[in-house]
């Protein structure tokens, strides 16, 4: 009902449990028992054919062509709208009698079929893009924490070779100490030794 | 500022409050009654040239759109490893769920014979239709909202070993959640397709399907930032630390998002002007409440947005985000029931029936209270103790 | 804006060029609003 351009269809907003939407049939039943449709039978001035499409342009043709002065040179319902089943001929505007003559010649399906032909694609591609990029963040996130690892055992080893370079100097302080306590040691009791034989010098 | 709702439904049931959302229940109740007993010529001002109205309009088209932050939140979080946001993820889900739990309600009352509703995958399938499309995908997403929603549940009715398997999935269902959305969201823009006649030229263009498509983005991400300061308020009692720790970040991160989203959406909605050459439209009465939209509710809240950012200024945010809503909503209002049938005369145009505004209200509140249900049960604004670690 | 165009080739030589000037400007546009957008940003 919202895409029909001619609002032909009709729904039966009364029914509460089984509203149907409806349009004409062209009498359905009558057709297949070989009648013609209800409409068309009852017409006296032979204004409504009912026939093959190809036979009632052919007609359409034919009547334009003999009174050129009556009718608009145009058949409303050959191209519009990528082509009806009902034609109109019109002696004045069809916008005058109540036809959209700004429809263009596409068939409806045409205006969705680019969508429509779209929703493969985005099924096939999106889950590659976006686990394509579930996986982007999942490697930065490792890399992260890897890094951070790294730098993690980088500052302790940092701070091991500070520590044992600490406790080199510390250990070669000591030592130099020890050292010069010993030499100091060493020259007291060079010292010592020498000072009584400075005594006995005197 | 905070704490006086809550504090006030302790005490009482009968709060202003309460008592207006039982009015509004019973009111709906006996609405959908005469809906299902009497028809749509009875309850409705639909008409042969008017089919949708706001059950459409507004439930379906503005209720879907507005259901969006859970996608767009799950993928941002899972997808594009934007963990610092993991605490808005739950309450998006959930908004999602129930929205487009409530969008199906609603198309129950606005199709004619909703027990047929399952026809199309079992007994005519229909598929050059776009609406075979919009319902496989909708049914499919619903499940999968369902499915994203269930270890809030099934933390709080103590089934662990089912929500662990469910959560393994976590990533899958993010995917299939962002496919499924990108589909449907355009596909209810690609609707509208079919009636070049009936839509004003400004409003229709090829591109609609990418124009809803974009606009579900913006509204999912400002849904979550109004939903968040709104939660803030009345359900600070049942946010963790980390929720309440995160919520500034989150209002700045997701505004910076939705002002550029925002803003591509305003460079190609004028792409499409140009694409058409409709400039001459815009002259027009339809022209002006179309520069309306454009100016006022897709480049205002851009700037505001981004101002927002800039300053820090959460309050703006705030404020933006609510107008970003609104212009979503009258995006969806504009396409469908504004701009469409423009070239009928006034008489055949549409109006709502006062019972059909009464659903729709009846509807969003049913929505509400079972948000509020749910956040005061489940583990939603909070981390389940059980689950800390685990969930992330 | 309100000539006429005799042919779909004319049509779309118009909008397409004109839409092609826009997407230049737009591209200059979004460079500098993302700037404006960001240019304070410290986290």
């Amino acid at each position: 009902m919202v895409a029909c351009p001619f609002e032909i269809p009709t729904y039966e907003y009364h029914k509460a449990l089984t509203p149907r939407v409806r349009k004409c049939t062209l009498c359905h039943p009558r057709i297949s028992r070989g009648l013609l449709p209800g409409c068309v039978d009852s017409c006296p001035t032979e204004a409504l054919l009912f026939g093959k499409r190809t036979d009632l342009l052919k007609i359409a043709r034919e009547r334009i062509g003999e009174k050129p002065d009556v009718y608009i040179d145009h058949i409303y319902g050959e191209k519009e709208m990528g082509g009806t089943s009902w034609l109109y001929l019109a002696g004045t505007s069809f916008s005058k009698i109540g036809l959209n003559e700004n429809l263009g010649t596409k068939p409806a399906i045409e205006y969705t079929a680019g969508t429509l032909s779209a929703v493969p694609i985005i099924v096939g591609l999106w889950p590659v893009f976006l686990t394509g990029a579930y996986a982007m963040n999942k490697r930065r996130e490792k890399i992260a924490i890897s890094e951070q690892e790294a730098a993690v055992t980088a500052s302790i080893e940092a701070t091991n070779e500070t520590a044992a370079e600490k406790l080199d100097i510390a250990l070669k302080k000591a030592e130099r100490l020890k050292k010069k306590e010993i030499d100091n040691a060493v020259k007291k009791a060079l010292a010592e030794v020498q000072q009584p034989d400075d005594e006995k010098t005197e | 500022m905070t704490d006086e709702p809550t504090i006030a439904e302790g005490r009482s049931l009968m709060t202003p409050g309460n008592v207006i959302t039982a009015i509004i229940l019973v009111a709906g109740a006996i609405i959908t009654v005469l809906r299902f007993t009497q028809g749509l010529g009875a309850t409705t001002n639909l008409s042969d040239y008017n089919p949708w109205g706001i059950w459409i309009g507004f439930d379906l088209l503005v209720g879907v759109a507005l259901a969006a932050g859970g996608y767009v939140t799950s993928a941002a979080v899972y997808l594009f490893g934007m963990k610092r946001y993991h605490s808005a993820v739950r309450p998006a889900v959930l908004t999602g769920f129930l929205g487009y739990f409530m969008v199906v309600i609603a198309l129950s009352y606005d199709v004619g014979r909703p027990w047929r509703l399952p026809y199309p995958f079992a007994i005519q399938q229909g598929t050059t239709s776009m609406l075979f499309e919009v319902a496989l995908c909708v049914a499919l997403y619903l499940t999968v909202l369902f499915l994203e929603f269930s270890p809030a549940a099934l933390e709080w009715l103590g089934f662990r070993s089912l929500r662990n398997i469910i959560t393994k999935l976590t990533i899958v269902l993010t995917i299939f959640g962002v496919v499924l959305s990108t589909l449907h969201q355009s596909s209810l823009g690609a609707l509208f397709l079919l009636a070049p006649s009936k839509l004003h030229p400004l409003w229709y263009s090829s591109y609609l399907p990418v124009y809803f498509f974009i606009t579900s983005i913006i509204a999912g991400l400002s849904m979550v930032m109004f939903e968040a300061s709104l939660s803030y308020r009345f359900f600070s009692d049942k946010m963790d630390q980390t929720h309440k720790d995160e919520k500034n970040g989150l209002m700045l991160g997701f505004a910076k998002a939705a002002s550029f989203v925002l803003a591509g959406y305003f460079i190609i909605k004028v792409f499409g002007i140009s694409a058409d050459n409709n400039w001459h439209y815009l002259a027009t009465g339809y022209g002006a409440w179309f520069l309306v939209e454009l100016l006022g509710f897709v480049a205002l809240p851009s700037v505001l947005y981004a101002i927002g950012r800039r300053e820090k200024n959460i309050t703006l945010i705030k404020w933006t985000s609510a107008l970003a809503v609104l212009g979503i909503i009258l995006n969806r209002l504009n396409v469908s029931l504004i701009a469409f049938n423009w070239h009928l005369p006034s008489t055949d145009r549409y109006f709502p029936h006062w019972m059909e505004i009464m659903i729709t209200v009846f509807l969003v509140t049913v929505g509400i209270t079972i948000f509020r249900f749910v956040v005061t049960k489940m583990p939603i604004l909070y981390e389940h103790k059980d689950y800390r670690t685990s969930t992330h | 804006m309100d000539s006429i165009f005799f042919t779909l080739q004319d049509f779309m030589t118009y909008t397409k060029g004109l839409t092609y000037l826009l997407m230049g400007l737009s591209l200059i546009v979004v460079t500098a609003y993302f700037t404006f957008l960001m240019d304070r940003d410290d986290d």
